[in-house]
């Protein structure tokens, strides 16, 4: 049976960061009975495309899911648990922000099926948490995360995010040492990005932000420490202890398949990719009234699909397998691209161990400069 | 009346923007050569660029039915000049068809560099001048101030000068009585050997190389056989005729003292050189008439295709246009930075511009421009001498004797309050002052003897821009002195990029250098590498900077959403380096390329 995976967006937050450009709302409470309604529509809608396919991810995230009050969470889950047909070892996480409150939410999760937890803590430090628009304290963090682990959650996901205005190496240093002490089973690591229509673009002149060579240097610092612990970095932001990486976010980045379900939500599903509405308002709207809420579709050409895919492995540490890449694609990777291979091996940006090419750690730094040279073959 | 009484043939001279076109499409419109309703805005600069500029680039004539308040009928040749130095030798020659010109002057500007410079010309082909006084409805108009500068400083009486608003149309019928007044009607025999001047020619893809004559003595019938007197060029006449507004309209001769225009499918307009004179193959004249000379470039460029692989197109493209324009020169030219060109040479900076930017909008392509040269001239030390207009041609420098390189006598036009500035620039780009002249109680005419190598670059925007856009400059070839001059070589990654290199005077070469050395600096993208950028002097490195490698270029996160809207973003960053040219192992932009040409900024 082929494999699926199953995303759910919660357009949700008790208060939205000012860094943040994911389509999430901090005024319209009044919409989550509506908006929940409209996913279980939609979740029962697309269900029978799903028949012969075996979800063995699933993954809610926003936003803040955990913002939804406990019976509509239930009514969400039972509706994924009704609709696709989970498979045995399904990775189900839920994204939340840590909270004094969160226990009892934690409690219906784990009820319904989810099995891995996401924690948005960004900085243990209260001054980096102010600077980012944070409403939680690293207290609060610890209460959830420990809240999370006597409710049975036994993999957690920690986000935190480096070249923070005013973060110093010193304060990065304390935060990893504060999270690596809980022993979660895997950490992401964001570099904070200035993206545009944020609060935080207009202020971007104003900002103390990280200059390129003290982002580069935290971004090392976390590799190196988060590695020293037994974290291995398996994507640019991401870390792992052995056997727990991201199965749901792997799918991303492998091109595989999977579907999102939501305002905004994107999808990657018979060989097209295609979105929601992203506008909260016309997507209920659209669903309430059986009108069309696909925003885009894109069929993905094959030779398209190689440049995706090159792009993706190569966030990757594994990177790209030369046997896998020939057989899926039916040309040689090795010599398609000869030349950018040899530029790149030279400069000591890309490394070939066990049938594999991955960036280094130079290479990871300039990605985006090493893949749009593989855009072209 | 006489056939010859009947006819005034003049042009119109003016400085830039002082109304000159606007004025010639009134003459058009008052004479009925065009209805209204065709009156397209500034009828005779027919290019876009033209109209976009405000200039004229060529010369063009058209035949206008006048008729006099006292019932006579006449005919106007009007000639319409282009307005800028680089094509001075045109502008004569358009003069030399003309016994007259109308000499516009801005109500509100006053004299300005060109208004002068052109009033010399004028005079010197004893022209009968016409003053007019234009744009007399602007607020700021000061008739009586303008009335005596023309009296001051040009010395024509300016008491009766037609005053007019070519915009709102007032006071053309004053000026169509006063063309007839002042401007003499031409003189010529017809029974004399013909000879007809070339003021303008132009390639039609349907009736070959039309050639826009004055015909000074003798006639013109279809049939006969002409030679061009300095190429010794010989073609059957198939058509003459006269130059309409918006036709051309057929006639059985052409006779002197008239200006017309002749086709006989010639191929190229390199075989009807503006000034050269037309005459019969089987009664030639005796003497062509005076003034031609062969147009020479003054300032050379290497011309490059962006994309290497468009070097056919690029030579397609400067081929055609050299169908019009027969000052146009280029060879191939082979760099080791941007691969295959042409070494280019135009009039001035403004025909190089001008070239430039119709091979970019009218063909699609893509240019790299190197920093235009003058020509040098230098003497060897074993006494031979030649002249060179490619840096990358310089001598060793023990092989050379002496150098000599172009200087211009420049007039600038400058209000008093801008004087200092204004010295202070001259003196920066080596001028020599010789002289101050006063225009009227606020403006002086500053006298600067300058080489032509500091001005090509961007004098004129840094004129404009230390006097707040109100000096105005023109100026004229004086000759050459002698100069000590090196060229400038720019290592990237220790690698002398051929294309960046030029000769600049030994003085100046610090400065220039660690300027050009900062504005790479600033337009050299970060790249894998540390790119060290040094500004040579032979062997000796006299500017240094670096651009650092580059550390961080990375899209922290990429889920389900992104994935198309980083593709996109990859694929955009992918079509920015196909833009780029490597040169050894660095990525150079055109805007690089071109920082180097703007250091004034």
């Amino acid at each position: 049976m082929k494999s699926l995976g199953i995303y759910i967006h919660i357009p949700f937050c008790e208060h939205k960061c000012p860094y943040c450009d994911f389509v999430s709302y901090d005024g319209k409470s009044a919409l989550m009975a509506s908006y929940t309604e409209c996913l279980v529509r939609q979740i029962m809608e697309y269900a029978p495309f799903t028949r012969g396919y075996s979800v063995n991810t699933v993954y809610i995230g926003g936003g803040t899911p955990t913002c939804l009050d406990g019976r509509l969470l239930s009514k969400l889950l039972t509706a994924i648990k009704k609709g696709f047909t989970l498979a045995d070892g399904v990775e189900f996480t839920c994204e939340a922000n840590p909270h004094s409150a969160l226990a009892d939410k934690l409690k219906i999760l784990r009820r319904g099926g989810v099995n891995r937890l996401s924690l948005g803590l960004q900085s243990a430090q209260s001054e980096e948490l102010k600077v980012l628009g944070r409403i939680h304290t690293y207290e609060d963090f610890v209460s959830s995360f420990k809240a999370a682990r006597q409710e049975g959650f036994d993999n957690i996901n920690v986000d935190l995010m480096f070249a923070v205005p005013g973060q110093t190496m010193a304060s990065m240093e304390d935060t990893l040492s504060k999270v690596i002490s809980l022993s979660p089973e895997h950490v992401s690591a964001y570099s904070l990005t200035i993206n545009e229509n944020t609060p935080y673009y207009a202020m971007r002149d104003t900002l103390p932000l990280s200059d390129e060579e003290l982002d580069r240097d935290l971004y090392k610092l976390t590799i190196d420490t988060l590695e020293a612990h037994g974290y291995e970095q398996y994507e640019i932001s991401n870390f792992a202890k052995p056997g727990r990486r991201s199965r749901h976010n792997l799918r991303y980045w492998n091109c595989e398949e999977y579907i999102g379900l939501g305002c905004s939500a994107h999808s990657y599903f018979s060989g097209k990719r295609f979105a929601f509405l992203p506008d909260i308002d016309k997507y209920i709207d659209a669903v309430k009234n059986g009108r069309a809420i696909v925003s885009e579709v894109m069929d993905i050409a094959p030779n398209e699909m190689v440049g995706e895919y090159i792009m993706l492995r190569f966030r990757l540490r594994d990177g790209i397998d030369v046997a896998d890449f020939d057989r899926l694609f039916g040309f040689s990777f090795e010599t398609a691209f000869a030349p950018q291979i040899e530029k790149y091996m030279k400069s000591g940006h890309l490394k070939k161990s066990c049938g594999r090419y991955s960036l280094t750690l130079e290479g990871m730094n300039i990605s985006n400069y090493i893949i749009s040279d593989f855009l072209e073959y | 009346m006489d056939r010859l009484e009947q006819i005034r043939n003049f042009c119109i001279i003016a400085h830039i923007d002082h109304g000159k076109s606007t004025l010639a499409d009134r003459i058009l419109e008052s004479t009925k050569s065009v209805a209204k309703r065709d009156m397209e805005d500034q009828l005779l600069d027919n290019m876009d660029l033209e109209r976009e500029r405000g200039i004229t680039i060529k010369a063009r004539a058209v035949k206008l039915n006048y008729t006099a308040k006292d019932g006579s009928e006449y005919v106007f040749n009007l000639i319409d000049t282009p307005g800028h130095v680089d094509f001075n030798y045109e502008v004569s020659r358009s003069l030399a068809a003309c016994e007259g010109a109308v000499l516009v002057v801005d109500a509100a500007q006053g004299i300005e560099a060109q208004t002068l410079a052109n009033t010399y010309l004028a005079l010197n082909h004893d022209l009968e001048l016409l003053p007019v006084i234009n744009k007399i409805d602007l607020p700021s108009a000061n008739v009586d101030m303008v009335k005596k500068e023309i009296e001051d400083v040009i010395g024509l009486p300016a008491d009766d000068a037609p005053l007019v608003s070519a915009k709102l149309g007032i006071g053309i019928d004053d000026l169509l009585e006063k063309i007839v007044e002042v401007i003499p009607s031409p003189a010529g025999d017809e029974n004399a050997p013909l000879r007809a001047l070339i003021f303008d020619s132009y390639y039609d893809s349907y009736k070959g190389v039309i050639v826009y004559v004055r015909v000074k003595d003798g006639a013109l019938r279809p049939g006969q056989i002409i030679r061009m007197m300095a190429t010794g060029a010989e073609f059957e006449v198939v058509e003459v005729g006269f130059l309409r507004a918006t036709s051309f309209e057929p006639c059985d001769v052409l006779r002197c003292g008239e200006v017309g225009y002749i086709c006989a499918s010639i191929k190229n307009v390199r075989d009807t050189r503006v000034g050269d004179t037309v005459t019969l193959a089987d009664s030639p004249a005796a003497e062509p008439l005076p003034g031609y000379k062969k147009v020479l470039p003054m300032v050379y460029s290497g011309v490059y295709p962006t994309d290497t692989t468009k070097y056919p197109d690029l030579r397609d493209a400067l081929e055609k246009l050299q169908l019009n324009d027969a000052s146009l020169v280029f060879e191939p030219e082979n760099s080791a930075a941007l691969g295959f060109g042409f070494r280019c040479g135009f009039l001035g900076l403004l025909h190089m511009e001008i070239i430039q930017e119709r091979i970019e909008r009218e063909f699609g392509l893509d240019l790299i421009t190197t920093a235009p040269s003058v020509i040098y001239h230098i003497v060897r030390t074993d006494g031979s001498d030649y002249y060179l207009d490619n840096p990358m041609n310089f001598p060793n420098p023990s092989e050379i004797e002496l150098m000599e390189e172009p200087i211009v006598k420049a007039d600038i036009i400058v209000p008093t309050d801008y004087v200092g500035n204004i010295m202070e620039l001259c003196q920066d780009r080596r001028g020599v002052f010789r002289n101050m002249t006063y225009v009227d109680t606020g403006r002086v005419n500053l006298h600067y003897e300058l080489p032509l190598n500091e001005i090509i670059y961007d004098f004129f925007d840094a004129l404009k821009s230390r006097s707040r856009g109100y000096a105005s400059f023109d100026y004229e070839m004086l000759g050459y002195v002698k100069s000590d001059l090196v060229k400038l070589d720019i290592l990237l990654n220790g690698e002398i990029v051929d294309a960046l290199s030029f000769i600049v005077h030994a003085d100046k070469a610090y400065a220039r250098a660690r300027r050009i050395a900062e504005k790479l600096k600033e337009n050299i993208p970060r790249q894998l590498f540390e790119i060290p950028i040094q500004a040579a002097v032979g062997s000796k490195i006299i500017a240094r900077e670096t651009v650092k490698a580059l550390r961080k270029d990375v899209l922290a996160k990429c889920y389900g959403g992104d994935i198309t809207r980083k593709k996109k973003l990859l694929e955009k960053q992918k079509e920015g380096k196909k833009r780029m040219r490597t040169v050894g192992s660095v990525e150079l932009s055109q805007e690089a390329f071109m920082s180097v040409l703007r250091l004034d900024q």
